[in-house]
């Protein structure tokens, strides 16, 4: 077989054909080690795009402000540790411990998440046809580890900026960034060198396998939730004592004390930088030669057919459970038709669930508090009914129209009126909305001590909020539809709601059942009237008893709110044009 | 219901200052196949919008069925409507998003079932018809929406390019299945790029360019006016570009000033 015939997988091993088009010349090293200016051209690409899709996604853009808010703050503390350090390292004081332990959990860290990162959508091309047909694998490899190395050094640049300033303010000197930008370099380089080619290897060999292929979600929910709940629990950090006798030893302790070497007073042995700087290339380009035959594998991978394929039965018509409940709550099958297919569509592609996400870090609060003390305060329970109803409403019917996505036509172009998708929305929000916000809360109230009747208003209060806040969303999400997805990785996309409807409808949800709060609750209404006392201009003060009666108020406007949304939302469906 | 199927009068679509479709009258009979040429963004998918009430026209009036198309309630009993990107929710299964379609429609799911089976079998469709659609071909996803435009038994179908991204099997049965919805006395609309499937089928063509219908003729009138070839290949680029040179020619006009803009000549 010829040398051309031979080398028939990998485009440009073939001979390079000298014409004007371009240069095809490659080293003998071609298929093996990636060409540094193509994977740099590769990974300048991804990059970019990355760039331009955090760009045009304005749920992105808006995560990222709230992350860099919270960056920040992290920052100004790894700051102020630094140059405390600093200021005892100048004052002869000894070097603590935990700067070690601490970048040696930060490589760690990035190796776990570029592992993920390697296993998932980002270890993936976006256009492989195009790219493996035009460069050898070793260089797209190449590129693609580049970009996520690229991408996870904005850890180690922000954190060693913070603390290379810190330790500069605290020690008067200019030494300590010499060994942060060392540091700040090799970390995110060698953690992508061993990350990615352990995450291709994991993703090629998932794909040929019938059994795991099919147990990779849950195994992200179970890493997903013991991430939750040990960081709820507070055993995060008992892992990473466990974890101290490795961290402090060679060679990931290697990595602290090449960032502090030079820093003054530090008191660092010169052999384990040195060490680790020469071992940096070796394991970079050894994790880079080594990411190419694991990116192959995982590329090239024929995906598991499952075997159940071969000789069954033709299928016949489908029987759910979710149907059969419908069946007795819907009369129309209209309604039952939008209903049904609401709720299969939000459980099997659940990412519509992260646009009500946020709140859920103040529960990651009351959790731990309530684990840390023992008690639940009273305002618990009507916080989860509060965020039952908003979730309720804002998950699925604040955009009726937008969820329906291509298939609008067929909806507006059946006989199906607006009557028909509103209450399929709202009785698929309640379906699951209801039971889920009366438990929580009924629990969270009995925690909390609440009375009989509180406990009785607060089982109301869940049927009737989530109910009710799901008719408000159809009518505010109807006059405001969005039909652009968000796209979580580049495969995945939800349509999420608009950002007029999500504000007007958070701020309605939230004045109504503030107001229900003050008119079943008495400590809320004592609580209340005492905040807002203290917040109204001109001096203005408000007394429990004005606050009842304004919150009944707000109440009786809830409901012709409702009533109102109601109409709108059947109106705008029924009158609705592309 | 009157002898025509689908009367359009004076349909006009304008975006802004733009024409999308201009003074576009129609008289299409009962029974009968109606194929819509036009080069790309001609104005085809507009005019369809149009009658099926999913884009108000700016002026004039048109009636489905006998239906007018300012009755959105009553119309949608009486259409059937496949866009060029298949209606589909990509986390169902073909019975399933079938089914949905039945329920808008109110068809209950013991009837609906048993002709989904029949059309999915139909279709070859059936011994996959529990997977999600998200693991379907583009074929295999046209197919289910074709059979959900026609699955409620319309007396109008409107159909955008059916038989795109179709291998030439199941290209074949969609064939087929429009020349049987005729013999039942279904009326189908039919646009499309692939002209053969026009030249096979259609009773009557109309071509539309840059918003105006420039031809209106059985096929083989159609090909007969084609100075070249008596093809419909030709006939349409002929029809299309005789157009195109007119408009080119009347800016040149216009721009010289020897005409003014009620000069516009009408080709069709």
């Amino acid at each position: 077989m010829s040398d051309e015939s031979t080398n028939l997988s990998e485009p440009s091993s073939t001979p390079a054909r000298t014409s004007s088009l371009g240069s095809r010349q490659h080293g003998s090293f071609t298929g093996v080690v990636p060409s540094p200016s193509q994977s740099w051209e590769i990974a300048r690409i991804e990059l970019l795009r990355g760039y331009r899709w955090v760009r045009h996604q304005d749920f992105w853009l808006v995560f990222t402000a709230l992350i860099g808010l919270m960056s920040a703050f992290f920052l100004v503390q790894t700051f102020d540790a630094a140059r405390s350090v600093g200021s005892g390292l100048a004052a002869d004081e000894a070097l603590p411990a935990w700067l070690v332990t601490a970048t040696g959990v930060l490589w760690v860290f990035l190796t776990v998440l570029l592992v993920g990162d390697g296993f998932g959508s980002n270890g993936d091309l976006d256009n492989d046809g195009q790219y493996l047909t035009i460069r050898p694998a070793a260089d797209v490899a190449g590129g693609v580890l580049f970009a996520a190395a690229a991408k996870f050094s904005v850890y180690t640049i922000g954190l060693g900026l913070a603390a290379a300033a810190g330790l500069v303010a605290g020690t008067g000197s200019l030494l300590p960034l010499l060994g942060i930008t060392a540091a700040a370099i090799g970390i995110p380089a060698t953690a992508a060198a061993i990350g990615y080619p352990i995450g291709f290897a994991l993703k090629g060999f998932v794909r040929r396998s019938e059994n795991l292929g099919q147990l990779t979600t849950v195994f992200g929910v179970v890493l997903g939730l013991t991430y939750v709940t040990l960081s709820v629990t507070g055993e995060l950090l008992t892992v990473v004592e466990r974890l101290e006798p490795v961290l402090q030893s060679p060679p990931v302790a290697w990595f602290g004390h090449l960032a502090l070497v030079t820093t003054p007073n530090a008191g660092v042995d010169l052999t384990g930088p040195l060490v680790l700087l020469g071992l940096m290339p070796v394991l970079v380009i050894g994790g880079t030669v080594l990411a190419v035959p694991a990116a192959r594998y995982a590329w090239l991978a024929d995906t598991a057919r499952t075997s159940a394929e071969e000789g069954r039965e033709l299928p016949s018509a489908p029987e759910s459970r979710v149907d059969a409940v419908l069946a007795v709550v819907c009369r129309a099958p209209a309604t039952r038709g939008i209903a049904s297919t609401t709720l299969r569509r939000a459980v099997r592609s659940p990412f519509q669930f992260v646009f009500v996400a946020p709140p859920l870090v103040a529960a990651i609060v009351f959790i731990e508090g309530a684990v840390t003390t023992g008690s639940v305060p009273w305002y618990v329970p009507w916080f989860v009914v509060w965020y039952g109803a908003w979730a309720a409403g804002a998950v699925l019917p604040l955009n009726p129209l937008g969820n329906q996505g291509s298939t609008l036509p067929t909806l507006l172009t059946a006989p199906a009126r607006g009557r028909h998708v509103v209450h399929g929305n709202v009785t698929a929000a309640a379906l699951v909305g209801v039971p889920l916000t009366a438990v929580v809360a009924l629990a969270a109230g009995y925690l909390a001590g609440s009375s009989p009747p509180v406990l009785g208003a607060l089982g109301v209060a869940s049927v009737v909020a989530v109910t009710g806040s799901a008719v408000v969303a159809t009518g505010i999400g109807s006059m405001f539809p969005r039909f652009d997805a968000v796209s979580f990785d580049g495969s995945r996309r939800a349509v999420p709601p608009s950002k007029r409807a999500y504000s007007l409808f958070s701020s309605t949800l939230s004045l109504i059942v503030i107001a229900g709060a003050f008119v079943a609750d008495e400590t809320a209404r004592a609580v209340g009237a005492v905040l807002l006392s203290r917040w109204l201009p001109f001096g203005l003060d408000i007394s429990v008893e004005t606050l009842a009666i304004l919150s009944g108020i707000v109440l009786v406007g809830g409901v012709v709110g409702i009533a109102a949304a109601y109409r709108v939302a059947i109106q705008r469906i029924e009158d609705y044009q592309i | 219901m009157t002898d025509h199927a689908i009367i359009a009068d004076g349909l006009t679509k304008q975006f802004g200052s733009e024409h999308a479709v201009n003074d576009l009258s129609l008289s299409i009979p009962q029974g009968t196949v109606y194929g819509f040429l036009g080069p790309n963004g001609a104005g085809k998918t507009t005019t369809m919008r149009m009658l099926i009430a999913l884009t108000e026209p700016t002026a004039g009036t048109a009636q489905i069925a006998g239906v007018p198309i300012t009755d959105r309630a009553r119309l949608t009993q009486r259409i059937g409507y496949l866009p060029a990107e298949p209606p589909v929710f990509d986390e169902l299964t073909a019975w399933e998003q079938l089914r949905h379609v039945a329920r808008l429609h109110g068809i209950p799911d013991d009837e609906a079932d048993s002709r989904i089976e029949t059309l999915l079998d139909r279709f070859g469709l059936l011994a996959d018809a529990d997977k999600r659609i998200e693991s379907y071909s583009t074929g295999m996803t046209k197919k289910v929406g074709i059979i959900a435009a026609l699955f409620h038994d319309p007396d109008v179908v409107l159909l955008d390019e059916p038989t795109s991204g179709l291998d030439p099997r199941a290209a074949r049965t969609v064939r087929d299945t429009i020349a049987d919805l005729v013999t039942r006395e279904m009326t189908v609309f039919l646009s499309t790029h692939i002209l053969p499937i026009v030249d096979e089928l259609a009773d009557t063509i109309g071509v539309i360019n840059d918003g105006t219908l420039v031809a209106e003729a059985p096929p083989s009138e159609l090909k007969s006016q084609a100075d070249e070839s008596p093809d419909l290949e030709t006939a349409f680029l002929e029809v299309t570009a005789e157009r195109d040179t007119t408009n080119a020619e009347q800016s040149q006009l216009t721009d010289s000033g020897a005409i003014g803009s009620e000069g516009e000549p009408h080709v069709r």
